[in-house]
């Protein structure tokens, strides 16, 4: 079994962001397409296709999650967001036909949780967007819960390669339920192994230190 | 659980219903799977780990007294080791949780009124206490000093994630309930009322019957 000897936080659960979570703290570096609503002087550098010293009101831009969040208000001043290709109509109608032959780790790997976060942007879209991301997981789930425990021993990156992170997330836990399950039939579920801390940090044996 | 009554033949009388060794335990077990199985802390049962912890005592005694190569000696010896695994397995899940969630503990445990029962043991407190402080000089030594001043400081209560009272729990059924209203999940619901039936199971959102639980009427499994 694998019981951890910390305990990481996990990432949070819709449209939540747990702060220490580096899951989400990963997420949050995506870039969204924006606009600027108003001029931001002297921070031309952020944009680094124009040379000049501000950036003028009205230019499109790319910016980090996290730094949208921050700057986005609801009287919409500073910022307004626009989707990112993946959660727009087009795209939406190819998830509606059949959710399990995407590759969602091509389309930005961290799908449902930009998803979820992208609703803080109040686009009108918003619920049509919430129902694309669930109907999605919902078609997609079954396979990743089949081919996670159906896969013991063996090399699982074809199955894993078309999966997002969260649902490598799910994969992982199914596979290493798999493989408590299997130890247990064994009956080498009490059986003492090295701890995975200690076997990455390699320490030397005595007899190698005194050789 | 005869064996227990068996052989060491004692009765509790710290409470002001005197309970048998077996449904002490039983009454462990209960409290270990409720405890495994709830997203959030429940209330404390010092009472119930100090009569379990003398139990196990009594128990000890008594088999020293036992002739060796006795075979009820081994039976026992092995109950004994099952109660002290429960007892140290629901020790466990209450610190994880304490760990998980000390910042939302520590602010309940403050608010709570005077009368109320507390959820905390006080070593369970002093361990909470302590872990926040250590948290608190951890993060101030290895990330915030560097930060620019007006930075330096870190909400916990909104940094740590809040227990997820919405996961789903199976149940059962323990004391018949009527008119439990459930909320809707999605848009296209309404919120309705079901009667649970007294050994009916069900899997249902932690947060509607967090109070059945906290008053013993249902069991989590």
């Amino acid at each position: 079994m694998d019981a951890l000897s910390y305990m990481p936080v996990p990432p949070g659960i819709g449209m939540e962001e747990n702060f220490f979570s580096l899951d989400d703290i990963l997420l949050s570096h995506e870039r969204l397409p924006c606009r600027t609503e108003s001029a931001f002087p002297r921070l031309g550098f952020l944009e680094k296709s124009s040379e000049s010293r501000d950036i003028p009101e009205g230019t499109k831009m790319e910016m980090p999650l996290w730094l949208a969040k921050g700057l986005y208000e609801r009287k919409r001043r500073v910022l307004s967001m626009e989707l990112p290709k993946v959660y727009r109509e087009g795209w939406r109608t190819v998830f509606g036909a059949d959710p399990a032959v995407v590759d969602l780790q091509k389309m930005g790997p961290y799908y449902y949780g930009l998803g979820s976060q992208m609703l803080h942007f109040d686009s009108p879209e918003n619920p049509e967007i919430a129902n694309t991301i669930l109907q999605t997981f919902i078609g997609r789930f079954r396979r990743t819960m089949d081919s996670s425990q159906n896969a013991y021993n063996e090399d699982t990156s074809a199955l894993v390669e078309r999966l997002d992170c969260l649902e490598r997330s799910l994969f992982k836990s199914g596979q290493s339920g798999l493989n408590s399950f299997q130890l247990w039939e064994k009956g080498r579920s009490s059986h003492l192994t090295a701890s995975s801390l200690v076997l990455n940090y390699r320490k030397r044996k005595i007899t190698d230190l005194q050789a | 659980m005869s064996d227990a009554s068996d052989l060491s033949g004692g009765e509790e009388s710290q409470e002001e219903d005197v309970l048998t060794p077996a449904e002490l335990i039983t009454k462990l077990e209960e409290a270990w799977l409720n405890e495994k199985f709830s997203p959030e802390l429940l209330e404390n049962k010092s009472e119930l780990v100090e009569c379990v912890m003398e139990q196990l005592s009594h128990m000890e005694e008594n088999l020293q007294r036992v002739r060796k190569g006795d075979v009820k000696a081994s039976v026992h010896r092995m109950e004994i080791d099952r109660i002290r695994f429960v007892l140290s397995s629901f020790l466990r899940s209450r610190l994880q949780k304490i760990e998980k969630f000390f910042p939302h503990v520590l602010e309940k445990e403050k608010s709570r009124a005077d009368g109320d029962p507390s959820f905390l043991s006080p070593e369970e407190f002093a361990f909470a206490k302590e872990y926040l402080a250590n948290t608190e000089v951890y993060l101030q030594a290895v990330a915030l000093k560097h930060m620019p001043p007006n930075l330096q400081s870190i909400d916990m209560l909104k940094a740590v994630p809040e227990p997820c009272l919405d996961s789903f729990v199976f149940l059962r059924v323990k004391e018949k309930q009527e008119n439990i209203l459930v909320e809707p999940e999605t848009d296209e619901q309404r919120e309705y009322v079901v009667d649970l039936d007294e050994g009916s199971q069900h899997l249902m959102r932690y947060r509607i019957i967090a109070p059945l639980v906290a008053s013993g009427a249902v069991q989590l499994i």
